[in-house]
């Protein structure tokens, strides 16, 4: 009975209404979450269906066997669109017309396939266009494979050959993968792989910096206005706006070092990467240089600028919040909004490209401060500037309005007078 | 004319609140004290002390009425009071990762960019404070009287026109209390001048040269301990206290 009261006491202690609202929030983000994620999936998915049926087709070879080939399609039920013209604009031809990829059937390619031994190289031309997981997801493989069997079938019925495995296997895909007007000969999706590591990298840097400097203001702040030390500093002879100005400064700097480490470490991270990738022999390290999807100097002074905003963004907030937290124990549970304000745009970036989303939801997750800093490196290294400067000025102009809040509350009685208790605002009771 | 280190007249502070209107947590107070003097401002829990005090100390800004410290209003000149003022809280810590000596030092460098002035604010912190070789270690290691002692010797180390002092000996033991109220005469004696807040009644007989007692935003009544006592017909302050506060008396 004695111990049954201790553990009410216990559970009632911990189980508090903010630990009921984040469990709640928790439920419902992974609900909104899953629920996009089923949207995004179904779509990728009826789009890698609706493409298996179809392909856009280059034949410069114009011959017997590859005219041979693509009626046989035609015969199994293929859609085939014949397209024209340099390789780059074959793929902007195919794209017009709906198609994600194109294939080109060289010039040659009959007799490289009556001369027999090694596979004949189609084309396979790919684009990438964002750094979601769903903009990297591409069904292109699976046509070069129709063609091959197709072709494979045939020269079975003909026989004659000796050397099965090239009869099973006639053809290889060659790909090149385009960004913007660059391509590269290497696999749109060992770059995706690529692209999807350094794509997740940057958030979780972003999300750890955010979260440390965020913690760190919130209790030093509820620790001074615990201790009393804030009011005794507030009545030496120094302006409040130095007060305030040295705090933020001291945490700005702190957590701009920590930008840098972080920035530096992944530019290691990065480099090693590639390097290692190119030890391999694909040349994905020249790839990914030649097609601009590296950060360069400039880059990573750009991304470090809307990383050192954001965290100016957070301890503005960070800020306002220690200030009316009743105490240290709140103060921690006051950081609630700001977690949720990083995790939302972090998951979503993780999984979407949110520059191919549409309507609401791109401007919602745009209206997100921190958004902007997930996807940073991604607009900066597919040349989207626009998108990332005007987040850029968004965070500027959201950190000035964030900045003139705080200044005012510490320049007003509220600082010492107001509590804050999840939305319910409390007077504290004049002594 | 006896100088006045602080002159009150008619403050006003109201706080405006959604769930019970307009609080008025001081109501038309007015009160002064001289140089040299220790004024103790009594009063029940809720009554407007904090209030008036953090008014004073220019922490909140008064709703109406003027404050006036060594004759410069607070209203106007927030950041000149602050110069000649010094406030310690009530139950007020330290940075504790800060050695005693070195928070004397920080809080010096806030009143003066002159380094042998600071240097004097120091060594005078240090003479009343009487911690020794404690102050060259870590806040977070000190006891409850300790860090009072430490933090009363910085809000005195200035030499202030006001020093503002609420509960000053708040959970102190009787001997560090003590140690208290003597360095506060003392430094009365020596011209300072004190705005006190306490519930604890003998320690106000004690320490103060004139008592304010205030309750619901009212000051109620203002005077010299001895006065009140024979005003009311009362043997000790307490008696005072109880009488002007349940209404019986009024003044």
């Amino acid at each position: 009975m004695k111990f049954f009261s201790l553990f009410k006491k216990e559970v009632r202690e911990m189980l508090t209404f903010q630990t009921i609202l984040s469990l709640v929030f928790g439920v419902l983000l992974f609900i909104v979450l899953g629920s996009v994620m089923k949207g995004v999936q179904e779509d990728a998915s009826n789009q890698m269906l609706e493409g298996m049926g179809k392909l856009a087709i280059s034949d410069q070879d114009q011959s017997a066997l590859s005219q041979q080939v693509l009626q046989q399609m035609r015969d199994q039920g293929y859609q085939i669109e014949l397209l024209e013209g340099s390789d780059d604009e074959i793929l902007r031809a195919a794209q017009e017309k709906g198609y994600q990829s194109a294939l080109v059937i060289p010039e040659g390619f009959e007799q490289g396939i009556e001369k027999g031994g090694e596979p004949q190289k189609i084309r396979l031309l790919n684009e990438i266009k964002g750094g979601g997981m769903t903009s990297l997801m591409s069904g292109a493989e699976g046509s070069v494979e129709a063609i091959n069997d197709t072709l494979s079938a045939i020269l079975i019925e003909e026989g004659g050959y000796e050397d099965a495995a090239f009869v099973r296997n006639p053809v290889v895909a060659d790909e090149f993968t385009y960004v913007g007007d660059k391509s590269v000969n290497v696999s749109a999706s060992v770059l995706s792989g690529l692209i999807m590591m350094q794509g997740i990298f940057i958030p979780i840097i972003v999300f750890i910096l955010v979260m440390f400097a965020s913690q760190m203001t919130v209790s030093a702040i509820a620790n001074e206005k615990a201790d009393k030390t804030l009011e005794t500093l507030l009545c030496a002879p120094v302006s409040r706006f130095s007060v305030l100005g040295a705090k933020m400064l001291a945490a700005a700097l702190v957590a701009l070092l920590q930008a840098v480490v972080f920035m530096f470490g992944f530019r290691f991270y990065m480099g090693g990467m590639t390097a290692g990738a190119m030890e391999g022999a694909s040349g994905i390290g020249t790839a990914l240089n030649t097609l601009g999807l590296t950060l360069g100097p400039a880059d990573y002074l750009l991304v470090g600028l809307q990383m050192f905003l954001t965290i100016m963004i957070a301890l503005c907030l960070s800020t306002m919040l220690g200030a009316m937290a009743n105490d240290v124990k709140s103060a921690q549970t006051a950081v609630m909004p700001i977690m949720l304000l990083i995790m939302v745009p972090y998951f979503f970036t993780l999984f979407l490209d949110v520059n191919t989303l549409s309507g609401v939801g791109k401007y919602l997750l745009y209206a997100i401060p921190f958004t902007h800093t997930f996807t940073a490196a991604n607009n900066v290294m597919f040349g989207n500037y626009t998108v990332f400067l005007g987040g850029l000025a968004y965070q500027a102009v959201f950190f000035a309005v964030l900045m003139f809040l705080t200044v005012k509350l510490f320049n007003s009685d509220k600082l010492f007078t107001m509590q804050l208790n999840f939305g319910k605002k409390k007077k504290v009771a004049a002594e | 004319m006896q100088e006045k280190a602080l002159v009150i007249e008619d403050l006003c502070k109201t706080y405006r609140s959604s769930k019970n209107g307009d609080v008025k947590a001081v109501d038309h107070v007015s009160f002064d004290i001289d140089k040299g003097e220790v004024f103790a401002l009594i009063g029940p829990n809720g009554a407007g002390k904090t209030t008036t005090i953090r008014m004073v100390a220019t922490l909140l800004k008064p709703t109406s009425g003027n404050i006036l410290v060594d004759g410069i209003p607070v209203a106007e000149k927030a950041e000149k009071v602050r110069e000649v003022i010094t406030y310690l809280p009530d139950e007020a810590g330290a940075y504790k990762s800060m050695t005693g000596i070195g928070y004397l030092q920080f809080m010096a460098s806030l009143f003066t960019a002159d380094k042998e002035k600071a240097k004097e604010y120091v060594d005078a912190a240090c003479s009343i404070n009487k911690l020794g070789d404690r102050l060259k270690d870590k806040i977070g290691s000190y006891s409850r009287g300790m860090i009072r002692k430490l933090l009363l010797s910085r809000a005195v180390m200035t030499r202030p026109a006001l020093a503002i002092l609420d509960e000053p000996t708040s959970g102190l033991d009787i001997i560090n209390a003590l140690d208290i109220r003597r360095m506060i005469r003392s430094l009365a004696k020596e011209g300072m001048s004190f705005l006190v807040s306490s519930h604890n009644m003998l320690e106000i007989e004690y320490v103060s040269d004139k008592v304010g007692i205030i309750n619901k935003g009212k000051l109620l009544a203002v005077g010299k301990a001895q006065e009140l006592k024979q005003r009311c017909g009362a043997e000790n302050l307490e008696e005072v206290f109880e009488k002007v506060v349940s209404g019986d008396e009024v003044f």
